[in-house]
């Protein structure tokens, strides 16, 4: 059994019966930094469970822009919507963002499990919620909210979530594609924010500065 | 002491056509016997013009994002 199994947030407080189905059924695939993991609209054929590594979660437009959903680091899981659904394809893209360990289960395994044991089913359905309230709030602020303020409350998500998970890290590029816009944009913004004293550039880091003036800057308080 | 940090290259994205080349400001990067390498990485600023020139998205400047203490 891989013994970092338990650090997968969906398995943390499951029965050993629970861990050694998984064990059994799932292989362990390692994939290179960028390399994909799984294509939209491919027939779903797994879930996955990260046991190191980080990944991004994206779609592509017909003219090949791209927007991020999500990243997700160790522990994380994806493409457990496309396994719920009956001859579903796969939601989204997925690619290594890092070197990643990836356990790989099949759906039907994933289903059977869930019906098996009602633990696993009901970390499930937390996860959902989870991920639901995750994708609504990303929703509302792709359509309601100015790209100043997306990027201002962007800055905090990240820095505040820093602290609790392994530092995931973003180009510009990659901000742009998180929040619906496009790199020069972004790169405007955030000198802005440096010229405001909001945010200091370092080799590496953004720095941000001033929390009040943040958070009014996300909720256009200003 | 600590490894300079750098941009990254993909080299399975890069197409080696030398924009960034020209576009560094600091003349950090050169192609050399078919590769994209740092030349002279002492000078670089990580102002991510090279990031922002590639045509690929082949270079990526990354960031971490984090409160100052």
């Amino acid at each position: 059994m891989p013994t970092d199994i338990q650090t997968i947030h969906l398995l943390r407080s499951q029965s050993q019966e629970v861990l050694t189905r998984i064990c059994q059924c799932a292989i362990a695939k390692r994939f290179q930094a960028y390399e994909a993991i799984s294509w939209q609209s491919d027939p779903c054929e797994y879930v996955y469970f990260i046991l190191k590594g980080e990944v991004e979660i994206y779609r592509l437009s017909p003219a090949g822009r791209e927007q991020i959903l999500d990243r997700l680091g160790q522990g994380g899981c994806f493409n457990l919507v496309s396994a719920l659904l009956d001859n579903a394809l796969n939601q989204s893209n997925a690619r290594a963002l890092t070197a990643c360990e990836i356990l790989v289960l099949g759906k039907s395994d994933f289903n059977q499990m869930l019906k098996q044991f009602p633990g696993f089913a009901l970390a499930t359905t937390h996860f959902f919620a989870e991920r639901l309230a995750r994708m609504t709030d990303l929703i509302e602020t792709l359509s309601l909210y100015s790209v100043r303020q997306r990027v201002a409350k962007f800055l905090i998500n990240q820095a505040d979530s820093q602290e609790k998970i392994n530092s995931i890290r973003w180009t510009q590029t990659d901000m742009a594609k998180r929040l619906g816009t496009v790199r020069d944009v972004i790169g405007r913004t955030l000198r802005k924010f440096a010229d405001e004293g909001l945010v200091r550039f370092e080799r590496e880091k953004i720095m941000l500065l001033d929390r009040q003036g943040l958070e009014k800057a996300a909720t256009g308080e200003e | 002491m600590a490894e300079r940090v750098l941009p990254k290259i993909e080299k399975q994205k890069c197409v080696l056509c030398g924009l960034c080349v020209e576009a560094c400001p600091e003349g950090v990067l050169a192609l050399k016997q078919g590769n994209l390498v740092f030349a002279n990485p002492q000078d670089c600023v990580y102002c991510a013009t090279c990031e922002e020139t590639c045509p690929e998205n082949a270079v990526r400047c990354e960031f971490e994002i984090r409160w100052a203490s």
